[in-house]
């Protein structure tokens, strides 16, 4: 019984027939907005589907051909053979997975301290953390660059797993959503013995799914569409990411837009598999289940 | 022993024993943070107060960086244009972001695929992005001015094409685009208001209004709290957009600061140079910050009683 | 004893014999080897197959980057000390970024070594000599030339283009040939979004460069330009070329651009690409007072890091890739070499699909370049480039984009540290 229909709330049981009216014509408009937005927001991932069917210099008609002339499903074979985008993939799905994982189990970790663990520094080091994001990657590259050629890091996806599992913006988020978590659930664990782990793991972790979930997005979704990260830290072309090998196609002399469309399309996949599977813990309900337990 | 003494002893030593958890916790993530991200950090500040070209030795110059600064021309066009930037696309995407997810927080059929689709902005390539708005905002066959002059508007603005309009034009794109992200955030904060807080409302006669007044808002504020600092942290940070959309014109219409960093410290190889602008960027956005901290304590609720 | 003897002596040569052979193996240098699109241009490869094989005991190792990142990563990896020994200039606007930062190395003891004969790489070399000694080893040179589409010449009954033809008799015949609405207009000519299009033919007729602060001259060619946009409409405006994306490849390549002053790179793509252009090259046009086969010409060249611990391996590479071998293989696969004898412009101009009487268009008189190499060079860049869009989407009158100009250039040279 912990799942509510939004749209019956007001409704009172002694009013049926006026109910259902108000009802249909909210959910219609609901349903109206949505569409309408949706329809706005899908429009740059239609071009790019049809784009990428596109030989290079129908790209760019204008206006827009949303239906290609000429349908080229070659596209889609060229950037396997055009680029090593096999190794690219790979590359790029296993420095994804490494630093989310990574970066969960830390921020997690961290988070938890901040938000629950009162200790003197607190503050003043969560505000260091959070201005840190500040600074443009622009201006720290070449310093950090440095130092991590001095510690043999440069050339290598284990300096970009190195770089992007620490990162302030999981703490920020996750220390958010832990403060939404009454302190009694943790002083009551405490007093029935459990450890700090034991509270972090056994409680603040499976209540706060949904915050573990929109981490876990957003980290998967930066790691994979990086594109400076990989471009100073990966020189070898066996060690490059997707985004590095897409920009093969911009060349001095002219740009291949629809293979990299096509490409594109290819690396979008996995993003949205992924914020797919993560939907379901965005369920409400689920973080009230350990308040009335 | 006095009882209070044993007590005072028992209390700091319970407090030094939550330290050293509270560290135990922050080691894994701090230490990689420290080494890796804020010694760099340090190290560019220092630069600030250097000059240094890549290549050459670097020259130790003091504050007069700073004082360049203050006569930079380009400087202050793009410091301008940030803070518009940001005052803008802040507020803007907040607003959307809450309406979003309100409405994509209702049990309708199918809502998981609406949710999928208003994420897509966030994920799709750039140029995509940048490809489909400028058709919108084409200056005589885009659909944006043809709808515009139909109602009347005779001189229909420029858009991307000029100098007055560009920043709204990107503007636009960018919450557009960005305004997924935040729904995201939003949604899952939205997860975390306990039901019977409504049910409660509901017996007590709210309605749909007042439950989201009195009900979700302050239930929201700490995750409210975190959009308006990312927000205004990646505001300031704003870049891709206008390389892709504009390369910072027409003219410096959308010149903002990360864009006259990168110009000052690879186009000119002004390294120093290019680190006090940052140095002056994150002072900027440390004083909203800490500023939006401050305000914290009156407006942000962490539990519901 | 002396059977002993005996042996010894043979198996102390065996020994000695054996270290030198291991010590000749061990002979072999790796040179590091930057350079961008590499993947997409197979003429490089074959260019290094070939020096491998006249060099066995060097082997080069290519450090591939994306054209468009090009110069950030090398700034980035040169900054860092990275090992790279023998690097592409891109541009001259790069080329003056190294010179000042003291990543290029001075070639002419090399050159003077090898005997190598500068004469024959154009007048253009000048350009990439620093107090007397060439600081890049020019192997690649493109020179701006005039394309057109014969089939919208034949439809509106004009004549080819000449190779006499003068700036505004270009304006002339692009009215004739213009024709159409919208999205099947035929535009007369088409001017790309690059400020070079507009400012560079025009450097000829002086003796100012970009960088001088003085951009008066400037005024006769974008009155055309503008002329031609705003009044003529043979040309597609600034505006709709930034907002719609548009390249010169694509729209001329789909037969809707009668004339196009291009680099002689344009014609790789002409001749790989995918069309039904019948297509033609003449001299660019030039203005009044100058001489017609004058134009603009762009250099790129090798340069050896001046941190690099195998210059002499380095050397041999450079030299090979801007010498006679490496010509001749670019000129086989469509590239204009820097090194332009008789015998390498015969090679380029007999590919397959190459216009007849294109070789002429290719005999230039007096060459500038697009930007000197001075160290105010990007930053008056970037400044002409802004004003420059202000001017063409009508953003400020042309009175007042060239004083801005004017006013900025002395700015950026006062203000320059």
């Amino acid at each position: 019984m912990s799942t509510h229909n939004m749209t019956v709330r007001g409704a009172l049981p002694s009013e049926p027939k006026a109910i259902r009216i108000k009802d249909l014509i909210k959910r219609a408009l609901v349903y109206a907005l949505l569409v309408l937005g949706a329809a706005a927001f899908i429009m740059p991932f239609l071009w790019m589907l049809s784009s990428s069917l596109k030989p290079g210099y129908e790209v760019f008609s204008y206006p827009i051909d949303w239906i290609p002339k000429n349908i080229r499903w070659k596209n889609y074979v060229e950037i396997w053979q055009k680029i090593d985008f096999l190794t690219y993939y790979k590359n790029t799905i296993w420095l994804t997975l490494v630093v989310t994982f990574n970066s969960l189990v830390t921020s997690s970790l961290a988070a938890y301290a901040f938000a629950k663990i009162p200790f003197p520094e607190r503050n003043t080091m969560f505000l260091v953390y959070i201005m840190t994001m500040a600074v443009p990657f622009q201006v720290i590259m070449i310093p950090q660059f440095i130092l991590m050629k001095n510690l043999g890091l440069s050339d290598s996806l284990w300096a970009l797993v190195v770089l992007q599992s620490f990162s302030p913006f999981g703490v920020f988020l996750l220390r958010q959503f832990f403060m939404t978590i009454p302190d009694e659930l943790c002083e009551c664990a405490r007093i029935d013995g459990l450890s700090e782990f034991g509270i972090y793991s056994r409680i603040i972790l499976p209540l706060a799914k949904p915050a573990l979930s929109t981490l876990a997005i957003f980290q998967f979704k930066f790691v994979w569409n990086d594109f400076l990260g990989p471009l100073i830290y990966l020189t070898s072309d066996k060690n490059k990411t997707i985004q590095l090998g897409i920009r093969k196609f911009y060349t001095q002399y002219g740009v291949e837009y629809g293979l990299i469309m096509a490409a594109s399309v290819c690396a979008l996949i996995p993003v949205i598999l992924v914020y797919a599977a993560f939907q379901k813990y965005f369920i409400q309900g689920i973080a009230t289940t350990g308040l009335k337990g | 022993m006095s009882t209070a003494n044993i007590a005072k002893r028992k209390s700091r030593s319970l407090r030094q024993a939550r330290r050293l958890t509270a560290y135990a916790f922050l080691l894994p993530n701090t230490l990689g943070f420290v080494t890796l991200t804020l010694i760099p950090i340090v190290a560019a500040f220092g630069l600030s107060f250097l000059d240094w070209d890549f290549a050459n030795p670097a020259k130790f110059v003091g504050l007069r960086n700073f004082m360049r600064l203050a006569r930079d021309s380009g400087f202050k066009i793009s410091l301008k244009n940030t803070i518009y930037y940001s005052a803008v696309s802040v507020p803007l995407t907040i607003v959307f972001a809450l309406f979003l997810a309100a409405l994509l927080n209702q049990r309708v059929r199918g809502i998981k695929f609406f949710r999928t689709i208003y994420f897509f902005p966030e994920i799709s390539s750039i140029i995509a992005v940048a490809v489909v708005w400028n058709m919108l905002y084409h200056p005589t066959m885009g659909p944006i001015n043809s709808f515009l002059r139909s109602i009347g508007i005779d001189n229909p603005p420029g858009w991307t094409a000029s100098v007055k309009w560009a920043m709204p034009a990107v503007i636009l794109m960018s919450v557009w685009k960005q305004v997924g992200y935040y729904t995201v955030i939003f949604l899952a904060g939205l997860q975390g208001i306990p039901e019977q807080l409504y049910e409660a409302a509901t017996i007590d006669g709210a309605n749909s209004w007042q439950k989201f007044r009195y009900i979700t808002l302050p239930m929201l504020s700490p995750t409210t709290f975190l959009v308006s600092i990312l927000l205004v942290i990646n505001s300031f940070k704003v870049f891709d957009q206008i390389v892709i959309m504009t390369d910072g014109g027409p003219g410096r219409a959308t010149n903002v600061l990360v864009y006259y960093i990168y110009y000052q410290a690879f186009l000119l190889f002004r390294f120093g140079y290019a680190s006090a602008i940052a140095t002056v960027l994150f002072a900027l956005v440390l004083i909203v910050t800490i500023v939006q901290f401050r305000m914290e304590k009156k407006w942000v609720h962490y539990t519901m009683m | 004893m002396k059977k002993r003897l005996s042996l010894v002596l043979p198996v102390c040569l065996l020994v000695v014999l054996s270290l030198f052979t291991l010590h000749v193996g061990a002979q072999q240098t790796t040179i590091r080897f930057a350079v961008w699109d590499f993947s997409m241009s197979p003429e490089y490869q074959l260019v290094i197959d070939d020096f491998e094989a006249e060099y066995p005991d060097i082997k080069v190792e290519v450090i591939d980057i994306a054209a468009a990142e090009y110069p950030d990563k090398m700034t980035v990896m040169l900054a860092a000390g990275e090992e790279v020994d023998v690097f592409a200039v891109k541009d001259f606007a790069s080329y003056s970024n190294y010179l000042h930062r003291n990543y290029l190395t001075p070639l002419n003891s090399y050159i003077e070594a090898d005997g190598v004969d500068l004469s024959q790489y154009g007048s253009a070399i000048e350009y990439v000599m620093h107090e007397g000694q060439l600081m890049g080893f020019p192997y690649r040179s493109d020179i701006y030339v005039l394309y057109y589409n014969k089939d919208i010449f034949d439809r509106a009954g004009v004549p080819y283009p000449s190779n006499e033809m003068t700036w505004p008799e270009f304006r002339e015949v692009a009215k004739k040939l213009t024709s159409g609405e919208g999205n099947e207009k035929i535009y007369g000519a088409y001017f790309h979004s690059w400020r070079s299009q507009i400012q560079c033919p025009i450097l000829l007729t002086t003796d100012l460069t970009l960088v001088d602060g003085d951009y008066e001259f400037l005024r006769p060619a974008y009155e055309l330009a503008l002329a031609m946009q705003n009044e003529d409409k043979s040309v597609m405006s600034f505006a709709e070329i930034r907002t719609s994306n548009t390249h010169y490849r694509g729209l001329f390549e789909s037969g809707r651009v009668g004339m196009l002053w291009m680099g002689t790179w344009f014609i790789g793509s002409l001749l790989i690409d995918e069309h039904d252009v019948n297509w033609g090259i003449a001299k660019s046009p030039h203005w009044p007072g100058t001489n017609p086969g004058s134009t603009v010409e762009g250099l790129t060249t090798l340069a050896i890091n001046s941190k690099s611990k195998k210059k002499d391996a380095a050397w041999k590479l450079v030299s090979y890739f801007g010498g006679e071998k490496g010509a001749k293989i670019f000129a086989s696969r469509g590239v204009l070499p820097a090194l332009r004898t008789p015998e390498v412009l015969e090679i380029y101009t007999s590919a397959p699909g190459f216009p007849e009487g294109g070789a002429e268009a290719l005999m230039t008189a007096e060459t500038t370049v697009e930007l000197p190499p001075s160290v105010y060079s990007n930053a008056i860049d970037k400044m002409l480039s802004e004003e420059h869009s202000m001017i063409m989407t009508g953003q400020i009158s042309l009175d007042a984009g060239l004083k801005n100009m004017a006013e900025r250039a002395k700015e950026i040279k006062e203000e320059w540290w």
